[in-house]
């Protein structure tokens, strides 16, 4: 694929629920309160159980990559957790192309995670190298 | 003193200060990079990169099976109890800093790869103290912005990532109110 600076990503939708914040935070070691106790959460100020930050960065990754292609790889990411992202959240991934870079082979994508609120809950930029062809 | 559900050292902003700067013993990883636990993590995110799910394609691609760059921290989570007279690997920077609070939340992560994550690995960490930000009142309290920076190699010593994360480390509202 030839990515083209300004190239929107087509967006992609994650309903978001209880089972796979806790299953996300199992599969990660993260046992901690607010991504697996309610009570927890809210004294936190939280909604709800929140996914773990591994989570996060996958789905953000899977996002980009199944755009890229899936063998390319994830050279920089930079992410910043604006909101938490709770159990009955219905989020929307979106990215957009910042950058090419063709003697290196690689292209920069910003990436935003919003929620069915309008919350802006994650904001990132990844650097990938393209798969040859 | 440790407070709250993730074991937070509390101690004051001076004695976390302190820290500023001081490389952490290194710590080991308790398992391998492993497959089952690749499953897992991609399952419960539904990511279907095929490389996670067909270890003959991915050694095809990329020279042998790996594991998603967002699982790196979780292969350096050490597990809370084990059976033998060891004693406990070290904690994490994130936490092990004294600080004032007993709650925390991660902010930012920057990171730079270097290789895959590959099935076998058998990982390690040395931390540093970054900065410390004077205290904040934010949203969910009011805290201190910790950043550490962590670089993570194999068993080979070859350098596999370099993270910097920012972690608010707070006292949560119900705390304050009970004074």
């Amino acid at each position: 694929m030839r990515p083209v600076e300004g190239e929107v990503l087509p967006t992609h939708t994650i309903e978001v629920d209880v089972a796979q914040v806790v299953a996300s935070a199992a599969a990660t070691w993260t046992f901690f309160g607010g991504h697996i106790d309610a009570d927890y959460a809210r004294r936190q100020n939280r909604r709800h159980i929140y996914l773990a930050t591994g989570p996060i960065l996958g789905l953000v990754d899977s996002y980009v990559t199944r755009w890229a292609g899936w063998d390319a790889f994830l050279r920089k990411r930079k992410v910043a957790m604006r909101e938490s992202i709770c159990a009955g959240d219905v989020i929307e991934l979106q990215g957009q192309v910042l950058g090419v870079d063709d003697a290196a082979g690689t292209v920069t994508v910003a990436v935003t995670v919003v929620n069915h609120m309008g919350g802006r809950c994650v904001e990132g930029e990844l650097t990938l190298s393209l798969p040859e062809g | 003193m440790t407070a709250g559900d993730y074991g937070l050292n509390v101690g004051t902003y001076e004695e976390g200060l302190a820290h500023v700067g001081r490389p952490s013993e290194v710590r080991f990883a308790d398992v391998e990079v492993n497959t089952a636990m690749v499953r897992q993590f991609v399952s419960a995110i539904q990511d279907p990169n095929p490389l996670y799910w067909d270890d003959r394609l991915a050694t095809e691609r990329c020279g042998s099976p790996i594991a998603p760059p967002a699982t790196l921290v979780s292969w350096l989570t050490n597990l809370r109890w084990r059976p033998d007279d060891a004693p406990p690997p070290a904690e994490a920077l994130l936490v092990a800093v004294p600080l004032p609070g007993n709650s925390m939340i991660n902010v930012s992560s920057e990171i730079e790869l270097f290789d895959h994550l590959r099935i076998g690995d058998r990982l390690n960490v040395v931390e540093e103290v970054e900065s410390i930000s004077e205290e904040k009142q934010t949203q969910v309290g009011r805290g201190h912005f910790l950043t550490v920076v962590a670089r993570f190699r194999r068993q080979s010593g070859e350098l596999v990532a370099e993270q910097r994360n920012v972690m608010l480390r707070f006292w949560t509202e119900d705390h304050d109110a009970a004074g």
